[in-house]
C-alpha cells in the first residue's frame, strides 16, 4: 500500500518498504543528483494493496527529469542477487541512468547455484554494452554510458578491461567523490571498503560491495554504512583492515547502518572450524558500537523476524543483538515504520543549518509499551465478561 | 523454588506470552540464600525523552532477584553494566531503586505490580523526572565501617547548606554511640577538655555514590576547590585531635539531602581513618628538636602515609540522624491511659507494642514474650517506649530490659526475630499463649500468617490485632477467639467490606481510602518506611482504648469482633463494635473459599423469584461478587446477584447475560473500597445434582481462556439437590497457560458441599 511520497528537498537518504531486500535512494543534490543503491521491485506491490511499495514506479515519478525522461545519476549494485536487482530491466527502460557501479562478481559465478536472475542478466548486458561503448570511443565517457567497476579481479587484467580508463575503476581504500563524471565532493563521499582482492573466489554475498557514504552540507556530515549481504568474517575484515590505516578510520563511523543481508544472524553468529554450531561473536558488535555516532540501524525487511530452522532473514537473534547496541527507538525495520499496517519510507536528511535529521513520525510512549501490554494481558480482566456465558445441566 | 517463586515464574511466563517480542526471560540460577536469579530482556521502544534523562538501549537486559519469601518480600532488579551509574534511584551503579520502602509493595499484585513500577521507572528516567523537587532526596551511598559505634548527629549544622565552613565538631562519647552535640569555630587554640573532631562543610555535592578510594575522594574535593595540601594539613589536625590508638574522624557536611518539602539540607558524613594510620600521621610531624636525619625519615613516612591513604578504601562511620532539620517530629499531645493483662505474647515492639507491652507488664502477667527485629534509633523516642541508652540495641531486648526494671516479677523474654518466623518456628509454643497482641501493623505479616493458618491445625491462641490510621486519630482492632478456622487478616478483609458497605465513612476513609495513604510521611526523607503522624499520647491512648474494648467484648466461636475507636482528637470520638459471623469455609487443594453467610440466603431468594416468574424447572443464575487473593490462595465470596436482564432461562439451560454487569462491578468495587468485584458465576441445576455439565465446562473454559475475555480465573457455583439435601458444587477455574505453550491449559479444582439453607 503506497502513498504519494516526495523525495527529500534537502540532501538525504531514503530506505523504502519494499519487502525483504535492499533499495536505498540517496539524494546528493536535491532535484539533480540522485543515486540508487540496489533495487527490489515486487510485481505484487503494483496493485497498491500490499504493504510493499513499487519502487520503480516511485522512482519514475519522483526522479529529476532530463530531456523529458526521469534521470538517475548513478545506480549502484552491491551484488547481483534477485533481492538487490529485481526490477532493473524495467528501470532501465523507463529511466536514463548516467552511470552504473558494480563489482566484477557480475561476470563471475562461483558455481551453477549462482546463476543470474533475468534482471541481473539485464544488468550484466548493460555493463557489457557500456564497456564496449567506452572502448569504441577510445576511452571517452559520457552520461548514459558511464561505468565504475569496483574491486580487484583477475578478470580486469583481461583485454576487455585492461584498456578501460582508470576513471572507470575503483579499489578498496579509495574515496570516490564524483558521480556520473561530475565532481560532487562538497556533498558526497563514498569510501570503498570492499570487495577485497581475496574476496573474488568467495560466494556472491561475501563479495558484496561495501560502502561508507557521507552526505555533506556545510559543516554537517552524516555517514551511512552499507555492507550488502556480507557475513561475519568479511565484515569483521573491513574493520580490521581499515583500523590499520589511521587516515581511513573515520570512514568506519556511522550515523545509519543498513543491517547486512536484511538483518541476518550470519553477521554475528558464526560457525568456526572447531565449532559444532554457530556461536555469537561479540567482537563484531563491539566494532559496530565503537564507531556508532548515536547510530540508527535499519532492517530492510518484512516484519517477520524469526529464528526457525532454515528461515531466511530477517532473524530475531540478529535484531536482538542490534537492539542491544543502539539507543531506544534507534532500531528501525522498514516494514514497521511508522507502524506495521501502513509502512512508509524512512527518510534521513542532512542540512547545514538543521543538521542530521530524522523526522520520526512514530508515537512516543511514556514507558516500554510492550511491558504495559504484557502486564495487562497477563493479569487478566477483573470485570465481568462482555459476552454471554452459557451453562446447562445436559 | 518456593511457592512464591513458582508464582513469580508463572507471572513472568504469562507476561512473556502476552508480549513475546517485548519481554523475554531466562531463569539463570538459584543462589545459596534461596534467591532466584532471572534474566529479563525488555524491548524499550521509542520513549518520550527529556534532556538529562537516562538513555536506554532499544533492548535492555535486567537481572531480577526473586527472594524465597516472594510475594511477601519484593524482588530486586539490577543491570550488569554501569551505563545507569550515577543516575538518581540507581544505587551502587547497578541496582534500580523501584520502591522507597516495603509499604509501597503490594504482594497481591506480585510481579505485575513490580513491572508496572519498572515501566513507570523507565518512563520517568527517560524524562529525567526521577528526583522531583517536592520529593525527599535519599541519603548518599558509601562504604560503611560497621565495626565502630554510630555517630548520632544531634545538633543542626552551623551554616546553611552549600556554604563552606571549617571548624570543630563537639562530641560526647558513649559506649554505644558518639553524639555530635555542637560545633565550634576553628582557631589556633584548641578547646581543652572536650572530645573534638575536625569538621568541614563543603559547598558542592559529591556523587551519590561516594568515592571509594582516598585518591578519588581527594580528586572530588580538589574539584570543589579544596587545595590538596590544605586537605592534608586538615587531616593532620584531625589526627592531632585524636587519642593515640583511636581511629581518626573527620566530619564532612554536604548539600546532599532534602527535606520532605523540598528544601536542600546538609548531609553529614564522618570519614574515618584507621588508628594505625592516624598514629603514623602524628609520627610524621616535624618537631623543632628533629635532627636532619630524623626529619628526612619523617618526610619519607609522611609520603608513605599519604600514598597509603590514597590507595586505601574510604570508610565512613554509621550515622544516626537526630537533627531537627532532618527528622520530622512525631509529637502532638493527647491524654493517655494504661491497661493491664496477664500471660501474653506481643508481636512488634514499636509505637503500639512498646506501650501495650508496658501496659501488660504493669498488670503483672506470668510471662511476657516480646518479638521484634528492629533496633532503637533516635527519632522514635517521640512516641516509643525507649531511652537514649537503648540506641542501637534490639527493640525487643531494650524493651525487655526496661520492663524487667518496671515489673521484675514478670518473666520477660526478648526475641529479636521476625514475627512470622517466631510463630512458624515453634507452633506449639505459639498455641500455648493465652493472648497474642499483634502490634506489627504489618499487612504482610498478617497475610503470611493467614496463608499458613491451616498449619496451626485449629490450635491458634486468642488474638487481638490493632493498627492506627495515618494521623493516629482512630484505631481499628480485630479480636478472634482461640481455635478459629481463619486468622486476623481474614478478619480485617471482612471488616473492611463491612465498613465500606455499611457506610461507616469516617473509618473507611481513615483506613482504606487513597487519601489515607497520602497522609503517611517519611520520618527520614529518603528510602525509609512511611509511617503515621502521632504523639505518644495518641498511640498510648488509642492502643489502650482498643485493648480495653477488645478485652471487654470478647469474640466467640460464632463470630469475630472488630472495633473502630476514635480518639478525642477526631470529629467522631465514638467506639463502635462490629460483630461478624464466621464464614463458611471450603478448603480445596490450592484454594480456600470463604462464603459470607448472606450468599446462600440471597441465592434462595433469586431461585424463588425465578420459580414465580417462570417455572421451578427452569435454570437461573447470576454473578458472584467477592475478592480473589492469589497470593494467599483465598477467595472471599461476599455476595451474589441475580440474572442480568438479557439472560435466558430454559429447562436445562441458563445463558447468563451481560447487560449492566460491568457497571455493577464498578459500583461494587468502588463502594467496597476495592474489596469486592466480579469473581465468577452461579447457576442452578433444578432436581439434579450440583455436578458441572459438559455445557458448564465449555462455558467456563471459554471464559478463562484467551479465546474468551481473558478472564484467566473464575469461580462457578452450582446449586443442586441430592435427594432432599440442598447441595452446592464449587468449581475454581484457572488458566495456567504459560510461556511456550500454544494452547490454554485450564485447571479446575472442585468440591461438593451440603448446605444448611435450602436454596432449591
Amino acid at each position: 500500500m503506497s502513498d504519494k511520497f516526495e523525495l527529500p528537498k534537502s540532501k538525504g537518504v531514503v530506505f523504502w518498504p519494499i519487502g525483504t531486500g535492499d533499495s536505498t535512494t540517496i539524494v546528493i543534490e536535491p532535484d539533480e543528483v540522485v543515486m540508487q543503491i540496489d533495487l527490489r521491485h515486487l510485481a505484487k506491490a503494483e496493485d497498491g494493496e500490499s504493504p510493499e511499495w513499487p519502487i520503480v514506479d516511485h522512482l519514475v515519478d519522483r526522479l529529476p527529469q532530463v530531456d523529458g525522461k526521469p534521470f538517475l545519476s548513478a545506480f549502484v549494485l552491491t551484488h547481483p542477487d534477485k533481492d538487490h536487482i529485481q526490477g532493473f530491466e524495467e528501470l532501465l527502460k523507463q529511466v536514463t541512468i548516467g552511470e552504473i557501479w558494480h563489482t566484477p562478481k557480475v561476470f563471475r559465478d562461483l558455481d551453477e547455484n549462482e546463476s543470474l536472475c533475468d534482471d541481473a542478466v539485464a544488468f550484466r548486458d548493460e555493463a557489457h554494452r557500456r564497456r564496449k561503448a567506452i572502448l569504441d570511443a577510445n576511452g571517452e565517457t559520457k552520461s548514459g554510458d558511464r561505468l565504475r567497476v569496483i574491486g580487484h579481479d583477475d578478470l580486469l587484467k583481461e583485454d576487455d578491461y585492461v584498456n578501460l580508463p582508470e576513471e572507470c575503476k575503483s579499489r578498496p581504500g579509495e574515496l570516490v567523490t564524483s558521480v556520473n563524471g561530475e565532481d560532487v565532493s562538497g556533498s558526497f563521499e563514498a569510501f570503498i571498503h570492499a570487495p577485497f582482492k581475496e574476496d573474488q573466489a568467495k560466494d556472491r554475498n561475501n563479495t558484496s560491495l561495501s560502502l561508507n557514504v557521507s552526505l555533506l552540507d556545510g559543516d554537517e556530515r552524516a555517514q551511512f554504512f552499507f555492507f550488502g549481504d556480507r557475513e561475519y568474517l568479511t565484515i569483521k575484515r573491513i574493520f580490521e583492515v581499515t583500523e590499520d590505516y589511521e587516515e581511513n578510520v573515520d570512514y568506519l563511523n556511522w550515523n545509519v547502518m543498513l543491517s547486512a543481508h536484511h538483518c541476518s544472524k550470519s553477521v554475528m553468529f558464526w560457525k568456526g572450524e572447531d565449532d559444532d554450531e554457530p556461536k555469537f561473536r561479540k567482537d563484531i558488535m563491539v566494532y559496530f558500537e565503537k564507531y556508532s555516532q548515536n547510530g540508527k540501524i535499519i532492517a530492510s525487511a518484512l516484519s517477520d523476524f524469526s529464528d526457525e530452522e532454515g528461515k531466511n532473514p530477517p532473524h530475531k537473534k540478529a535484531r536482538k543483538k542490534y537492539e542491544a547496541i543502539v539507543d531506544a527507538g534507534n532500531f528501525l525495520c522498514t516494514h514497521e515504520y511508522p507502524d506495521k499496517d501502513d509502512p512508509k519510507p524512512i527518510v534521513f536528511t542532512v542540512d547545514g543549518s538543521d543538521g542530521f535529521g530524522f523526522d520520526d513520525s512514530r508515537a512516543k510512549a511514556a514507558g516500554p509499551a510492550g511491558l504495559a501490554t504484557a502486564v495487562e494481558s497477563a493479569r487478566g480482566a477483573s470485570k465481568p465478561p462482555q459476552t454471554q456465558t452459557e451453562f446447562g445441566n445436559s | 523454588m518456593t511457592r512464591g517463586q513458582q508464582r513469580a515464574v508463572v507471572e513472568l511466563e504469562r507476561m512473556a506470552q502476552s508480549a513475546p517480542d517485548d519481554l523475554e526471560f531466562d531463569i539463570e540460577e538459584e543462589l545459596k540464600d534461596g534467591i532466584l536469579v532471572v534474566r529479563i530482556e525488555l524491548r524499550i521502544g521509542l520513549l518520550e525523552t527529556a534532556k538529562g534523562g537516562l538513555q536506554f538501549r532499544e533492548r535492555e537486559s535486567f537481572s531480577l532477584r526473586i527472594p524465597g519469601e516472594f510475594p511477601f518480600q519484593y524482588p530486586r532488579i539490577e543491570v550488569s553494566h554501569r551505563r545507569f551509574a550515577g543516575f538518581p534511584h540507581v544505587t551502587w551503579g547497578r541496582w534500580l531503586c523501584l520502591y522507597q520502602s516495603v509499604a509501597q509493595w503490594n504482594p497481591e499484585d506480585g510481579l505485575y505490580g513490580f513491572f508496572d513500577r519498572l515501566h513507570e521507572w523507565i518512563g520517568r528516567a527517560a524524562m529525567n523526572d526521577m528526583d522531583p523537587v517536592e520529593g525527599a532526596l535519599e541519603p548518599p551511598y558509601h562504604l560503611t565501617d560497621s565495626t565502630q559505634v554510630p555517630f548520632v548527629i544531634r545538633k543542626n549544622v552551623p551554616v546553611p547548606p552549600g556554604e563552606s565552613w571549617i571548624g570543630l565538631a563537639v562530641l560526647k562519647r558513649y559506649s554505644n554511640r558518639i553524639d555530635l552535640v555542637g560545633w565550634e569555630e576553628f582557631s589556633s587554640d584548641l578547646p581543652q577538655g572536650q572530645s573534638l573532631a575536625l569538621a568541614t562543610m563543603l559547598p558542592e555535592v559529591l556523587p551519590m555514590e561516594f568515592p571509594i578510594t582516598g585518591k578519588a575522594l581527594f580528586t572530588e574535593l580538589e574539584n570543589q576547590g579544596q587545595d590538596r595540601n590544605m586537605l592534608i594539613s586538615r587531616l593532620t589536625i584531625a589526627a592531632l585531635l585524636t587519642k593515640e590508638g583511636a581511629p581518626v574522624h573527620m566530619v564532612v557536611g554536604l548539600p546532599m539531602r532534602r527535606s520532605a518539602t523540598g528544601e536542600t539540607r546538609t548531609h553529614i558524613a564522618v570519614w574515618t581513618i584507621p588508628s594505625d594510620v592516624g598514629d603514623s600521621i602524628r609520627k610524621s610531624l616535624a618537631s623543632d628538636t628533629d635532627s636532619e636525619a630524623l626529619r628526612e625519615i619523617r618526610d619519607k613516612l609522611a609520603d608513605a602515609v599519604w600514598k597509603l591513604i590514597e590507595v586505601s578504601p574510604v570508610y565512613w562511620c554509621r550515622i544516626l540522624e537526630d537533627r531537627s532539620e532532618i527528622l520530622v517530629r512525631r509529637d502532638a499531645g493527647t491524654p493517655l491511659s494504661i491497661l493491664a493483662n496477664t500471660k501474653v505474647l506481643v508481636l512488634g515492639c514499636g509505637a503500639l507494642g512498646s506501650w501495650v507491652a508496658e501496659m501488660l507488664a504493669r498488670s503483672s502477667p506470668a510471662t511476657l514474650d516480646l518479638v521484634d527485629t528492629g533496633i532503637v534509633k533516635p527519632g522514635i523516642l517521640v512516641r516509643q517506649n525507649f531511652t537514649p541508652d537503648d540506641y542501637g540495641k534490639g527493640k525487643a531486648k531494650a524493651l525487655a530490659d526496661r520492663i524487667e526494671k518496671i515489673a521484675p516479677d514478670v518473666c520477660v523474654s526478648a526475641h529479636q526475630q521476625d514475627a512470622h518466623r517466631f510463630i512458624t518456628g515453634d507452633r506449639p509454643r505459639f498455641s500455648d499463649f493465652d493472648l497474642v497482641l499483634d502490634c506489627t501493623a504489618s499487612s504482610i505479616f498478617q497475610m503470611k500468617l493467614e496463608r499458613d493458618w491451616i498449619d496451626l491445625g485449629g490450635h491458634s491462641p486468642r488474638m487481638i490485632s490493632m493498627f492506627l490510621d495515618a494521623q493516629a486519630q482512630r484505631i481499628l482492632a480485630m479480636s478472634i477467639d482461640r481455635g478459629v478456622p481463619a486468622g486476623i487478616w481474614d478478619g480485617y478483609v471482612r471488616l473492611k467490606h463491612r465498613l465500606c458497605l455499611q457506610e461507616q465513612a469516617d473509618l473507611a476513609n481513615a483506613f482504606y481510602s487513597e487519601s489515607a495513604e497520602s497522609l503517611l510521611f517519611q520520618p527520614e526523607p529518603g528510602c525509609s518506611d512511611p509511617t503515621f503522624v502521632g504523639s505518644m499520647a495518641d498511640v498510648v491512648g488509642l492502643s489502650a482504648a482498643a485493648l480495653n474494648r477488645s478485652l471487654a467484648e470478647p469474640p466467640s466461636a460464632d463470630h469475630i469482633v472488630g472495633f473502630g475507636v476514635g480518639s478525642t482528637r477526631c470529629a467522631a470520638p465514638t467506639h463502635r463494635t462490629f460483630k461478624i459471623k464466621h464464614d463458611l469455609r471450603v478448603v480445596l487443594p490450592t484454594t480456600r473459599i470463604h462464603f459470607s453467610d448472606v450468599v446462600f440466603g440471597t441465592a434462595r431468594s433469586f431461585v424463588r423469584q425465578n420459580a414465580r416468574e417462570r417455572t421451578s424447572s427452569d435454570e437461573t443464575g447470576g454473578l458472584l461478587w467477592g475478592r480473589w487473593d492469589e497470593a494467599l490462595g483465598i477467595i472471599w465470596v461476599f455476595d451474589l446477584s441475580g440474572p442480568p436482564p438479557d439472560s435466558s432461562h430454559d429447562n436445562g439451560r441458563f445463558l447468563c447475560g451481560t447487560e449492566g454487569t460491568q457497571e455493577e462491578h464498578d459500583r461494587r468495587f468502588e463502594r467496597s473500597g476495592g474489596t469486592s468485584g466480579f469473581i465468577g458465576f452461579w447457576h442452578t441445576h433444578p432436581q439434579m445434582v450440583s455436578q458441572q455439565s459438559a455445557v458448564d465446562i465449555a462455558g467456563m473454559a471459554k471464559l478463562v481462556s484467551r479465546i474468551g475475555d481473558n478472564q484467566r480465573r473464575a469461580l462457578m457455583l452450582i446449586f443442586g439437590q441430592d435427594g432432599d439435601q440442598s447441595t452446592a458444587g464449587i468449581y475454581v477455574y484457572e488458566n495456567l497457560a504459560s510461556h511456550g505453550q500454544n494452547h490454554d491449559l485450564v485447571q479446575v479444582s472442585n468440591e461438593q458441599i451440603q448446605l444448611e439453607v435450602n436454596v432449591l
